[in-house]
């Protein structure tokens, strides 16, 4: 029964990416009880995950190892474990690791920080490959629920043909367009539908950023030969946002040599890229000419239609009823990618479901609001007072002139009454601001200002109309 | 008047060592006003595996940010998840921008949680498309500074947090001729326990006029 753990986690770390398995299966804790199993989780949020993603396959695996075995997942901390043996000191070494590795970027020492996490993720990913599947493939994207329009049932075609004519259809696929777009999709999709036909295919999926950290990797570890071993035996190279190559030539030349030998042995690669071959900046020609060796296509914004599509088809994932009228608020708001269509529809989901409204227009409205607000300029007294001198058509030196006629008092007043409103500003640094007048002269503006905006509409209309004008 | 200059120093009286910590700031001493959404997500996603484990937060200064970021991290190593956090992405540069970029991608594979911030929505700000459509595919929340109500809350709360009686026409002075900002009026609430504490006598109007007037001779 002791065996059954280790070999648990040895599965795990088999089927897993290392940042998963660090993150969600090695900071749990076993306790064994004649044929039951206590796992213990550290937190609610990793419990939770585990429940969701992982426990079937936990008991599935206790289901082979020896029957009746009963597993408990519960909430419990591993320093309360009295039991510390070795084992147990490096799953604690691993969470204290993890949360390093985790943490946090400021802005300030951003790029110390991520030195060290990126160090830390390469580490473990070096002693990852030895015995993990490294496809890096997202079984939730498919090409079912890729939404088809216009916009990219060519590339859609090509890459399903790609994925049942690995090798010999087009190689190498090269798909690019604009951010959001859904390439990533594509790319995944293609190596899910491959592993379905063949499951022993080997597959792996990578950003253009960690293939460019592996060749660093290789070139600290003097490990090109393994480097070279494990993509050079590929069956399917996916490889995104290759733009990214830009100026790092060992890089290029490290993938010149991988392209060649893949495209010789007819196995398939597959590019994604933010602009077409000819254009990339800052990559060797002969790279350049190679990518456009297959088929090179395009995958343009989705057309209204298809944005509205895209909503439904994601509201349906989530078991959402979205009324297409407000599936086309959305879509007609939102024109540039996929991504943003995607995050407004999360944020009328968040609203709603704290709310307590259902969805609408006028929620979505709402709601989208600190999605596609254009950032207001900073808000200054100058500002206000130039603003108002300019929409009552007098002098800005009016603003601090001891003049008491109604037709600068009044212009003066107001934008008083609006730096209080716009900034944080006090009384007697308005007076200031103004001429040097006195704080209560400021407070009486306030007063008669707030009276008046209740009293006269076409004084209503001009501020609300220079707070608008102030503010954007 | 800047908010770092109100300490009160006196030549003549010893100083105080620094018996009242700040409270960290938490979720829980967060004054909501019209943020409560925002709250209630940030909550949902640091307890909830199966909640948006992407919040961006954008607001000008002074509305919030900080404090719940920090509150975040501090809940996140309490209670060791998975917490990943990003400050300020508004000043990133283009290496910065490339490697939150991976690690959204990294986070977004395998699990985690991010939590970032900037001065504007994420599409508004000059970042790299792929990083700004990004931030912009989780929860987007815009954070709105308080109103005069909500902050002379904000005082009141924060006071008691201190232990300090803080009445009425103080805050409404504080209100009225100081800037209205929260890192100055929290600034000055502080100098005005520390200088109560020193004299031993309550705080009063008199006493932060007299607090105000050593600072401006100082």
């Amino acid at each position: 029964m002791e065996n059954f753990w280790p070999a648990c986690l040895s599965k795990f770390q088999k089927e897993l990416s290392a940042q998963q398995f660090n993150t969600w299966i090695k900071p749990l804790h076993t306790e064994v009880n004649g044929d039951a199993v206590r796992i213990f989780a550290p937190n609610r949020f990793v419990m939770q995950w585990v429940k969701d993603r992982f426990l079937k396959k936990i008991e599935q695996f206790a289901e082979e190892h020896k029957p009746n075995i009963q597993i408990e997942l519960v909430l419990g901390d591993v320093t309360t474990k009295t039991n510390a043996d070795e084992p147990v000191k490096k799953v604690a070494k691993v969470i204290v690791e993890n949360k390093q590795t985790m943490n946090e970027i400021k802005s300030e020492s951003i790029k110390q920080n991520l030195s060290e996490v990126l160090a830390k993720t390469k580490k473990t990913t070096v002693t990852a490959h030895k015995n993990v599947d490294t496809s890096n493939l997202n079984p939730t994207f498919n090409f079912n629920n890729y939404v088809t329009g216009r916009a990219n049932q060519l590339a859609r075609a090509a890459a399903i043909q790609v994925a049942e004519n690995p090798g010999s259809a087009y190689n190498p696929l090269f798909i690019y367009g604009g951010v959001g777009l859904g390439k990533t999709h594509l790319l995944q999709a293609i190596g899910n539908e491959l592993r379905l036909h063949n499951p022993d295919a080997k597959i792996r999926y990578l950003h253009a950023e960690r293939y460019v950290s592996d060749v660093v990797k290789a070139y600290e570890h003097k490990a090109f030969d393994e480097f070279k071993r494990q993509y050079h035996s590929l069956d399917l190279l996916l490889i995104d946002d290759i733009q990214f190559f830009a100026k790092k030539t060992r890089t290029q030349e490290e993938f010149f040599y991988a392209f060649n030998s893949l495209i010789e042995a007819k196995k398939q690669i597959v590019i994604t890229c933010d602009t077409y071959p000819k254009e990339i900046a800052d990559v060797d020609e002969r790279l350049r000419t190679r990518f456009s060796w297959g088929l090179t296509v395009a995958v343009e914004p989705p057309e209204l239609e298809m944005r509205v599509a895209i909503l439904l088809k994601k509201a349906e994932a989530v078991n959402l009823n979205l009324p297409e009228d407000v599936a086309f608020f959305i879509a007609k708001q939102i024109r540039s990618s996929v991504r943003e269509l995607e995050g407004a529809l999360n944020r009328i989901i968040a609203m709603s479901k704290f709310t307590g409204h259902a969805i609408d227009v006028h929620l979505a409205k709402d709601a989208l609001r600190d999605l596609i607000a254009v950032r207001g300029r900073q808000v200054t007294m100058e500002n206000i007072q130039k603003t108002v001198a300019d929409y009552y058509k007098i002098k800005v030196a009016e603003m601090y002139s001891k003049k008491r006629t109604r037709n600068f008092a009044r212009p003066r007043q107001i934008a008083m009454a609006l730096s209080r409103e716009l900034t944080n500003h006090s009384f007697p640094e308005i007076g200031e601001a103004f001429g040097g007048r006195h704080h209560t002269t400021v407070m009486h503006a306030c007063d008669e200002i707030d009276l008046l905006r209740q009293n006269d509409a076409t004084i209503a209309r001009d501020i609300g109309f220079l707070v608008q004008v102030i503010r954007d | 008047m800047n908010s770092t200059d109100l300490h009160y120093k006196s030549p003549t009286k010893q100083l105080l060592l620094d018996i009242q910590p700040l409270p960290p700031p938490s979720l829980e001493n967060f004054i909501e006003g019209q943020n409560a959404e925002a709250l209630y997500s940030l909550k949902q996603a640091l307890t909830h595996a199966e909640e948006a484990r992407f919040i961006y937060l954008w607001g000008a200064q002074g509305s919030g940010k900080s404090h719940l970021l920090h509150a975040c991290e501090r809940m996140a190593k309490q209670s060791n998840l998975p917490l990943f956090i990003a400050d300020d992405t508004h000043t990133l540069d283009e290496d910065a921008q490339i490697a939150l970029f991976d690690q959204f991608n990294q986070l977004r594979a395998s699990g985690g949680i991010l939590i970032s911030s900037g001065i504007a929505a994420p599409t508004q700000m000059q970042l790299r498309d792929d990083l700004a459509t990004r931030l912009a595919w989780g929860l987007v929340y815009q954070l709105h500074p308080l109103t005069d109500e909500e902050k002379a809350q904000a005082l009141r709360t924060h006071a008691t947090e201190r232990g300090m009686k803080l009445p009425d026409e103080v805050v409404e002075y504080c209100l009225r001729y100081l800037r209205r900002d929260l890192p100055t009026l929290m600034a000055v609430l502080d100098a005005l326990d520390v200088w109560s504490l020193t004299e031993k006598k309550p705080v009063t109007v008199p006493m932060l006029k007299k607090l105000l007037q050593h600072n401006l001779e100082a």
